[in-house]
């Protein structure tokens, strides 16, 4: 089986390339390993046309029936390691250990996910005691201490939240400031339980069956100390998920696949759209905007390899 | 969706008050039709502790059916043992 088109991902780039493509009756596949999770993780949305107010979970559930009226073939819980250009001009992907599909072009839009330290340990306790969403585990760190790592408003926010339950949080910033809005500095000095430390570099993370503490480096002194805590939230900003298509198509600086103004990639053929590639301002109308100009792109490059 | 066959399983969601996948696992059961005991993990610090000592770890939501486990809102699973077909 070749399909005409497969899409990489689980956003709205990725979900509105597939409703395009299906309208042009491509025989399209659409791979991810889940559903948007930046957009399932963010609270209200207020900026997507015809919602004045919805929850990025909800509306993630809304654009996910929307594609299933139409015919496509859909995988999910799959993971791309890697895509292999084709003597015949199309595409061969790994997805999994094992399983191989095969496609004339391809679309990109697997999104971007949260940075990691890549320090010892945060592998081993994500999800006992590491968490990348505030807004999801807060609660279970009640009368806990807690640490925060990052100072940006990302940061901040968690640090705000887990500060509704949490009986103590260490705020740990890499700078000698911090990086966050105004606003959200000032709530965070006037809150009683967030202590913040700057100039903290975090060298490893330590527990048995959870986390029960973690080593960081003091910048300025060199000196390095042991926070004890039960909770560490990561929040240290994104990374376009780009890993699988290094040395398939070209890559900026920051990770993201350039695009030209046809969503085309450095290798005919292959197409990007949404917050994986170069595109300004990652919104979720904007992805949304650019799977339908890939898919569209797609569909014209189809044409012309048949004419 | 025909819910009208399903036997009702003995279903315990626990979750919090602002868990984006919360939400997600609650709207899927409820336009499956089924009934749920739902925690609220930031008011019922026993539940939060009973939760994680079944799981083994320290994430929401977590999904308790007939005894059997499962964490976060894995579809695949919970229609599984729910017996939903799509």
């Amino acid at each position: 089986m070749i399909y005409d088109l497969i899409i990489i991902g689980g956003g709205p780039a990725a979900i509105n390339a597939g409703i395009y493509a299906a309208r042009k009756k491509l025989k399209t596949l659409l791979i991810t390993k889940n559903w948007s999770n930046q957009m399932s993780e963010t609270g209200q949305v207020e900026n997507y046309l015809g919602f004045e107010s919805i929850l990025g979970a909800e509306l993630v559930q809304k654009f996910i029936s929307h594609l299933k009226k139409f015919d496509l073939e859909i995988k999910e819980k799959q993971e791309v390691q890697g895509i292999k250009k084709l003597a015949d001009g199309g595409f061969e992907i790994l997805n999994g250990r094992h399983n191989k599909e095969r496609a004339r072009t391809l679309i990109i839009a697997s999104g971007k996910g949260p940075r990691k330290l890549n320090v010892p340990g945060e592998e081993k306790f994500i999800g006992r005691g590491i968490s990348f969403c505030a807004t999801c585990d807060a609660p279970l760190f009640k009368n806990k201490e807690v640490a925060v790592v990052g100072g940006g408003n990302a940061a901040a926010i968690a640090a705000l939240e887990t500060a509704k339950y949490a009986s103590k949080i260490y705020l740990l910033s890499l700078y000698s400031k911090l990086l966050a809005d105004k606003l959200e500095q000032e709530k965070i000095k006037s809150a009683s339980n967030i202590e913040i430390l700057f100039n903290i570099r975090v060298k490893e993370i330590q527990g048995d069956k959870f986390v029960t503490g973690l080593i960081y480096q003091d910048k300025i002194s060199q000196e390095e100390k042991k926070l004890s805590v039960e909770g560490v939230y990561i929040e240290i900003g994104s990374a376009p998920i780009s890993n699988f298509i290094k040395g398939v198509v070209k890559l900026n600086k920051q990770g993201e696949i350039k695009i030209d103004l046809r969503n085309q990639t450095s290798q005919p053929g292959i197409f990007a759209a949404g917050d994986v590639t170069d595109v300004s301002h990652k919104q979720i109308i904007v992805a949304a905007g650019e799977g339908a100009k890939a898919a569209l792109n797609a569909y014209d490059y189809l044409s012309k390899l048949k004419r | 969706m025909e819910n009208t066959q399903k036997s009702q399983p003995y279903i315990r969601v626990f979750s919090g008050p602002s868990c984006p996948y919360c939400y997600t696992l609650k709207a899927f059961l409820d336009e499956q039709g089924f009934d749920y005991e739902d925690i609220n993990v930031a008011e019922n610090e026993q539940a939060a502790k009973e939760m994680i000592d079944k799981s083994g770890q320290m994430g929401i939501p977590v999904v308790e059916i007939d005894g059997q486990i499962i964490v976060g809102f894995d579809k695949e699973k919970i229609s599984q043992l729910l017996k939903i077909s799509e």
